[in-house]
Formats: C-alpha cells, structure tokens, sequence
C-alpha cells in the first residue's frame, strides 16, 4: 500500500501484487528444500511424532517428483488445486484445508467485522459527546480491554460461561453426531460460535474504538464541520455525512492492515476453543511436523491475505477521493 | 428589513478563566446595504459572524439579542436554527478549501443545502448547483471534482455559489479576498454589489480597507468592541478614531508612497478571571479605553472613565476625547521680519500622532512656521492653541510646563550643540533649566534613557565626551536625545537630516519614525526635499513664498496635486530623477572599451 504503487495506476498496481503473488509460491516452493541434510531427519528430530518407513518413502518420492518437475510444474499443481497429501492425515492437502476454511472465515470474519461496525458506530457516537460520562466510560473500559491478551480473555470466558455456567459449549463448532437440518443447525453454529467470537470481538473492539474516536475528534474540528452545521444539516446528517465519513479512512486502512495478524491471533483461539479452522489444523500440522499441510496453509493465507489488501487499495481510493490522482 | 444586534457579549471560557471576544456591541445590518467590519486579527470580527450564525462552540457564551427581521433568533433551539441557517443567513468562512468537506464533490456541497432545506430530488438540485456554480464562470467540468482539485479561486466561487445556492437574506463573507489575486477579488466585489442591488444584506468581515472602504458602513473593531463606525467611502480618508488611523497607517495601500508604521505595543488579551458572570458591566473588568496603551493621544482619565459610543446616525465613535485631537492648532499667524512679510496669515493644525511635513524651497516661510508651532517664535498676529490651550493666556510656570512637552531638533547638529558641553551635560541641559528633575541618580536614568532611545551608548566614558570626538550622525543623534530628555509628545523637526550623507540619513529617520511610532509622538517635520517628505508623512503642507498653498494627505499630494505649484516641484523633483538616471543608462560611445 505505498504511494508508489498507486501513483503506477491499475495495470501498475496489479502486477506489483501478482509479483508478490509469484515471491511467496517460490519462497513455499524453495524453502523447504533448503534445510541442510535429510529434511525428513531434521524435521522429526526431537518430536513425538515419527513417520512410519513406507511413508518416509512415499514422501521422499513426492519431494523428488516436485523438484524434478521444477517450478513451473509446482505452478501448475497449485493452480490445478494439487496440493499435496497431507502425511499425517493421510488426505489430500486441499481436502482438509478446504474444511477448515468455512469455520475459520466464519469465525474471524464475524469477528472483525462486528467488532469494526460495533467499535466505529460506539467511537462516532463517544467522540461527538466527547467529555461526558459515556465517553470517558468508554475510553477507560476500552483502553482496559486494549491490554488484556485475547489468551487472558478466552480462558475466562471459556471458564466462566462453559465450565462453571455450563451455557455454552466448550468445543467444537457444532454438535458431533447430531443431525440438526436449517435452523436448529444455525442456531446450534452459532451457539458454539459465541465464546470464540466474543472472545475475538473483545480482542478486535478497543483498537477500533478508539481509532475511530481519535478520528471523529479530528474529523470535528475540521473547518468544514462549521460549515455543515451552518448549511442547516440536522445533526445527525453533520455527525455521519460530514464527520464520521471522513472518520472512516483510518478505519478501514486498519481493517486491511489487521487482516494479516488476524490468523495468527485466531489462532490462540481457535486452539482454546478447538474449534474447527484453520488456526487449529495449523497448530496439529506443527505439532505432527506435516510439513506438505503447513506449507499449503501458510501458502494460501498469505494469498488471501495478499489478495485481500488489493482489493482494499480499490475500495480505500473509492473512500478517499484525494488518493485519485 | 435588517439584522440587528442589540448590546451582544461573547466570552470564551478557558481553565480558570474566561476570554472576553466580544462587548457592549450594537451593530444593524440593513437589507440593501454592505457593512464591513475590520480590524485586527483576533478582535472578534469572526466571532460577531459566528454569533449571528447560531455557531459559536459550546464553551462561549452569548448574552444580549439579536432580531433577524424584527424577530429574535432562537439561539437555543438548534432545530429552528437549523431552519433559519443558509436558507436566510448564509456564510462563507475563511481559509478556502479547508471549510469544505474533502469527501465529497464540488457539485454535491453545493446543492446539499437544497436537498436539506427544500427536500429537492437530487437530479433537479444537481441542476440547480450547476447553474449557479456555471454564473460564477466555474466550468462544468469542474463540478465533479473534490476541493483538493481546484485553485484557490475555484474554490472561493464555489463557496460563493454554496452560499448563494439557497438566496438568503442575508450573506456573511469572511475574508473572502484574504488569499486571492487581484482577479478572484474583483469577482467578490462584482458579487456584492450585485447582492447589495438585489435589496440582501452584506456583512463583509475583512482586513483590506480597500475592499471595506468599498462599503455602504464600516465598523472598526478593537479588541470586542466597535471603535468607530463611519460611511465606507470616508474609512480611507476621514477617520476620526486613533485606532482607525493607525490600521491605515499600517495597511499597505496601493496609493501610499510612505513607508509602513504599524502600530506600537500589543493589543490587550480580555481575560477575566473566573466564570462569566451575567449581567457584568460593560469594558469587562478593565475600566477605561481598551486602546488606551497604544493610542497616541491617550490622557489619564482614559484609564479611568468607561467609554461608550457617542454620535449618531452615520458616524459614531468610542472616544473620551471625541475622536483625533489637535495637538497644536495655529489661528491666522503672520510674521514679518523688517518689512519683509515671512508668513502671511496661516491656518495650520496638527493632529496627535501624525506626522506633518512642511515641505517648499528656501525662504518659503517653513522655519518660521514652525517655530511658531514651537512657540520659539511670537507671530506678529493670531493665536496658537497647544493640547487646546491658548499659550499667551497662561501664567508662566504653566507656559513653561508646556514648552517641555515640544522637543526641537535643529538642521545642523554641529551648530545645535554646544562644543563647550559634553555629551551627559548636552542632554541634562532641558532638564536642568525646566528642572524637572534634581542632580542626581534620577537625571542621569532620564539621561541614560533619552541616549538609548535615540541609539546612543551610555557608557560612562561616552558621557563625558565632547561634540567634537563625534561624527556628524552620532551628535545628530545626540540632538534627538536631548530633545526626547523631557519626554515630549511633540517633536519638531527642522531639515534634521539635510546635512547627513543618504546612509546616515536613512538611519536617523528609520530611527525617528520607530519613536514617532512607539512613543506615539506628533511629528512636525520641515524639509525640502520631496523624497524623504514621501517616506514618512501621513499629510504634507506646501508652503510657497509665506502662504500654505496646499494641505493633504500624502498620497494626495504625491498623485493628484492640485496646485500648479506643488505639481511643478513633483516634476522637477522627478525630471532630476530622470535626468541623472540617463546619465547612467545613456548608450556607452563605441570607444577602445567598447568595440562596436
């Protein structure tokens, strides 16, 4: 997201992501493959875990097949969806990805987007009544929450509203073995969904609050606020028309920004919950050294991610006319 | 048909105490009519827009009414306010671009106030916007661009047309020319006389006295409260407030050959301690004139009596002494010398703070003049009034008093001093004969004090030198000391630095209207010489063969003389300008050094 790539136009912009896009496949593609000696060895020394011999095997010879193959063969099987069979699963790579990848954007997506809606709406609204006692409330209950790690959080939701109220589960994202259909599947999603996501949302919130806050406050007492309230703009028309929509830029660069920090966090909460995403699978792959199913995790998360920051360089230069050149 | 602003004060409240913006104010803006407010910056002009607005922040309070139209304007109510604002008092603030919204198009700013007020569909106040913004020369093409995308100018009619878009009654312009060029400006001044024939209300809060003097009324602010409110065409030329004179005096005016004086000291900040209390007293804790400290004519019951608005009609002023006073008026003065008439019957009076020149050739009765304005010299008939008392009417040891309040400086320093005296006895010499002060401690800080104003040291061993270890400049300088010693407010000046070469010269009248300015002294200066007249005069008399033929101010004088006389010396003053420049740009002859 630097000028320079902006001042470049579109065509510019898209081939510095697909540029991007082609570093990361050779890095996953490289990386592995530079580890000194017998990268089996090094990978199981000191784990728990071991391969059985006709696996190490079987690996080897997948390994051998990518390299002879060369890059652009290992393209092509990307592209084509052939990611690899993951060794301690024994599936396919993209099978047990393509799983996790429900539950997780479930998760994260409900998470920060309400928790950007609910911290902007909440900042506007504390920074247009700026010194009364909601404000200064807010201010300090958000700056508070701001240092309690989403770890700290978690465990004391988990504690006190599964283990010792018993209201919500404390695993899973739905009930095994059941066969609930439409609405009571729903219901049951979301049931499991409440205590990671509250504990998301309460990690999310503070730093969206208070950005938008911090925002407003400026958007305030910029000139042309004076000039909307004396145009005759009711004051909710000043508040959200005139202020909050210039309020809003920082928000959003935020929201792309958080995006690649995002899994790493829901990771911590996803393994607290065991819930079902890609945190967890990638936390079980480290912990089995299954290197093929962390590989093509990190690989297509940083894609996403990657793909994601693009499409929000589009929508930040439709939020903020002074970035069309 | 008018806005009328009845007794308003505006205080902002600060950590433990308040600002006082505005006080004891009485302004009527009428439908038809341009009324300008000027002022420095910080003299609540802005304030006053605001307050008629409804927008003043939370932390200011208002008291007193304001009637649109007869009817109060419902401060409280935000939502009536809402439905009086733009639609009958519309504003265009200051600074440009940064009062628009930097999110949103040029055309939609525009026509929102149309889409708020009248609930018009957004395709017909999109048209709307566009025809307005289109009669204010602002091309199509332009509509949809963000404000950070057009010049100053663009910007300025696009805040015009917003203004305009809804035609208020009423229109407040906040330095609407501040940033532009001469261009945008005539736009601003073609819009309000348009506006003014259309029968709204113009408040045009400005600094250019230019474009104010272009006004129907203009009303100076000092500091919260109104000093003067006079006819815009007389703001240039007939101010009666030392206020107003001094904003002149420091406004760069195109016609003005003098040199900026600005003005001496700060302006006071209007604190008040504690919380606004209701119903306080006019003037807000400081009794007296606000511009006491910087007014050159100021006397000690300034500081003491309330001041309030006397006059009426046209032309009011805040003055205890009713406006600029004359510090010496002279009545049918004449003097002759053996048969020989040096002054015929003169009127001549010289206002506090200013500075007269005397200007005419050798022999033309200027010296003489001013030694009658001195009181060195008796005239053969008439009267002389100083600070307006007549001077022979008095008993002596009050006429001396008086002589202590003129300062002489004479043409040939060398000749003016004594070379028997030095430097410490040269300047304690008035101070002994109008013994003003005993031998002692006290005389010499007099001393010391007078030297260091007129650029002089003061070390012991400069004190006991003698004029002749001096150089011509230094015991000129040493001249201006003496005559500063008693702390005179008048100064009288004859030819003091005709005999100086043009650097030292340059140096002592630099020097001398830095003093005139912050001593807010009364300057009668007597010389020949056109140029240095030009430099420092806010009026110029010109005296020819004993009669003042032509009396003015500078700027006048300099381009529309009116008497053949004073023409014929500008042209001669001017042809030796021109003639000694051709000698040195004439074409060199092709010679050795400069082969063809």
């Amino acid at each position: 997201m630097d000028t320079g790539s902006r001042s470049q136009g579109l065509p510019g912009l898209c081939a510095a992501y697909l540029l991007a896009a082609l570093a990361l496949l050779y890095l996953s593609y490289r990386l592995p493959r530079l580890l000194p000696g017998d990268f089996l060895t090094a990978l199981y020394s000191g784990a728990e875990a071991s391969l059985p011999p006709e696996l190490k095997e079987a690996y080897r010879n997948q390994a051998e097949a990518l390299i002879t193959r060369g890059f652009v063969g290992y393209l092509n099987d990307f592209f084509t969806l052939d990611w690899g069979r993951s060794l301690a699963f024994r599936k396919p790579v993209r099978e047990l990805i393509f799983t996790a990848l429900p539950w997780t954007l479930l998760l994260l997506g409900s998470a920060h987007l309400l928790s950007t809606l609910v911290g902007f709406f909440a900042g506007v609204e504390s920074a247009w009544r700026k010194g009364s006692l909601p404000d200064r409330l807010g201010v300090s209950l958000m700056t508070i929450l701001e240092g309690i790690p989403e770890i700290g959080s978690g465990v004391l939701l988990l504690l006190v509203f599964s283990l010792s109220l018993g209201w919500f589960p404390a695993a899973g994202a739905e009930t095994v073995y059941s066969d609930f259909t439409g609405w009571q599947r729903f219901l049951d999603v979301l049931h499991h969904l409440a205590l990671p996501l509250g504990t998301l949302f309460l990690a999310y919130l503070p730093g969206n609050f208070l950005l938008s806050r911090a925002g407003m406050l400026y958007a305030i007492n910029a000139p042309y606020m004076l000039t909307a309230k004396a145009k005759g703009n009711s004051p909710l028309r000043q508040r959200y028309l005139h202020a909050a929509r210039n309020a809003l830029l920082p928000v959003v660069t935020r929201f792309g920004v958080r995006l690649a920090s995002l899994l790493t966090r829901a990771l911590t909460v996803e393994a607290l919950y065991s819930y079902p995403g890609l945190g967890s699978l990638l936390c079980n792959a480290i912990a089995l050294r299954d290197l093929p199913l962390i590989s093509g995790i990190v690989l297509v998360t940083s894609l996403a991610v990657l793909s994601i920051t693009l499409i929000l360089e589009f929508a930040y230069q439709k939020l903020d006319p002074r970035l069309r050149a | 048909m008018s806005i009328e602003l009845h007794n308003i004060r505006v205080s902002y409240e600060q950590s433990g105490h308040s600002l006082l913006a505005l006080d004891d104010l009485h302004l009527t803006l009428e439908q038809g009519r341009v009324t300008a407010l000027i002022g420095e910056s910080g003299c609540g002009k802005t304030t006053l827009g605001k307050s008629i607005m409804g927008l003043l922040p939370a932390r200011a309070r208002i008291s007193g009414t304001i009637r649109l139209n007869g009817t109060p304007l419902p401060l409280g109510d935000e939502t009536a306010m809402n439905r009086l604002r733009w639609s009958r008092v519309a504003m265009v603030f200051q600074n440009g671009v940064s009062t628009l919204n930097p999110a949103y198009t040029i055309a939609r700013q525009v026509m929102e106030p149309l889409r708020v007020h009248s609930g018009l569909g957004e395709h017909e106040a999109r048209r709307r916007a566009a025809a307005m913004l289109k009669s204010l020369d602002l091309a199509p093409e332009l509509h949809e661009r963000y404000p950070h995308q057009l010049s100053g100018g663009q910007i300025q009619r696009a805040l015009l047309g917003m203004a305009m878009i809804l035609d208020p009654e009423y229109l407040i312009l906040d330095e609407p020319t501040a940033a532009l060029d001469p261009g945008a400006r005539a736009l601003v001044m073609d819009l309000m006389r348009a506006t003014r024939r259309n029968g709204k209300g113009v408040l045009l809060i400005s600094h250019d006295l230019d474009l104010a003097a272009g006004a129907d009324t203009a009303a100076v602010l000092y500091q919260g409260q109104i000093m003067e409110i006079l006819p815009g065409p007389e703001l240039l030329r007939l101010p009666r407030h030392p206020y107003t004179k001094a904003l002149l005096r420091s406004f760069p005016g195109i016609d003005t050959p003098r040199n900026l004086m600005g003005m001496r000291g700060e302006p006071l900040l209007r604190l008040l301690p504690g919380k606004e209390v209701p119903n306080a007293p006019a003037g807000g804790g400081h009794t007296g004139c606000l511009f006491r400290e910087r007014c050159p004519q100021a006397v000690e019951a300034c500081a003491r009596e309330a001041v309030s608005m006397q006059g009426n009609g046209e032309r009011r002023i805040r003055c205890l002494r009713g406006g600029i006073v004359p510090a010496i008026v002279l009545e049918g003065v004449s003097k002759s010398y053996d048969r020989i008439k040096a002054l015929h019957e003169t009127d001549l009076t010289v206002y506090n703070g200013e500075v007269l020149c005397l200007i005419g050739e050798t022999g033309s009765g200027k010296s003489t003049l001013a030694m009658i304005a001195g009181g060195s010299l008796l005239p053969d008939t008439g009267r002389r009034l100083l600070h307006g008392q007549d001077v022979h009417m008095l008993d002596r040891k009050t006429q001396n008093g008086l002589r202590a309040d003129i300062g002489f400086i004479y043409q040939n320093p060398l000749e003016a001093v004594s070379h028997r005296l030095n430097v410490f006895q040269i300047v304690a010499e008035p101070i002994r004969i109008q013994r003003a002060a005993l031998p002692g401690p006290g005389m010499e800080a007099l001393v010391v004090a007078a030297l260091r104003d007129a650029g002089l040291p003061c070390e012991h061993e400069f004190l006991h030198k003698y004029p002749h270890e001096l150089n011509a400049g230094a015991v000129q300088r040493l001249c201006i000391a003496r005559a500063l010693v008693l702390r005179p407010s008048i100064i009288i000046a004859d030819e003091p630095t005709s005999s100086l070469d043009p650097g030292v010269q340059a140096k002592i009248l630099k020097m001398l209207l830095e003093l005139q300015t912050e001593k807010g002294l009364t300057l009668l200066f007597i010389t020949h010489d056109l140029g240095v007249a030009g430099k420092i005069a806010d009026r110029i008399a010109v005296l020819h063969k004993g009669r003042i033929i032509e009396l003015g101010p500078a700027e006048d004088i300099f381009n529309r003389p009116a008497h053949p006389y004073t023409a014929r010396l500008l042209q001669l003053a001017r042809a030796g300008t021109a003639r000694s420049r051709e000698m040195h740009t004439r074409e060199p002859k092709p010679g050795l050094n400069n082969p063809v």
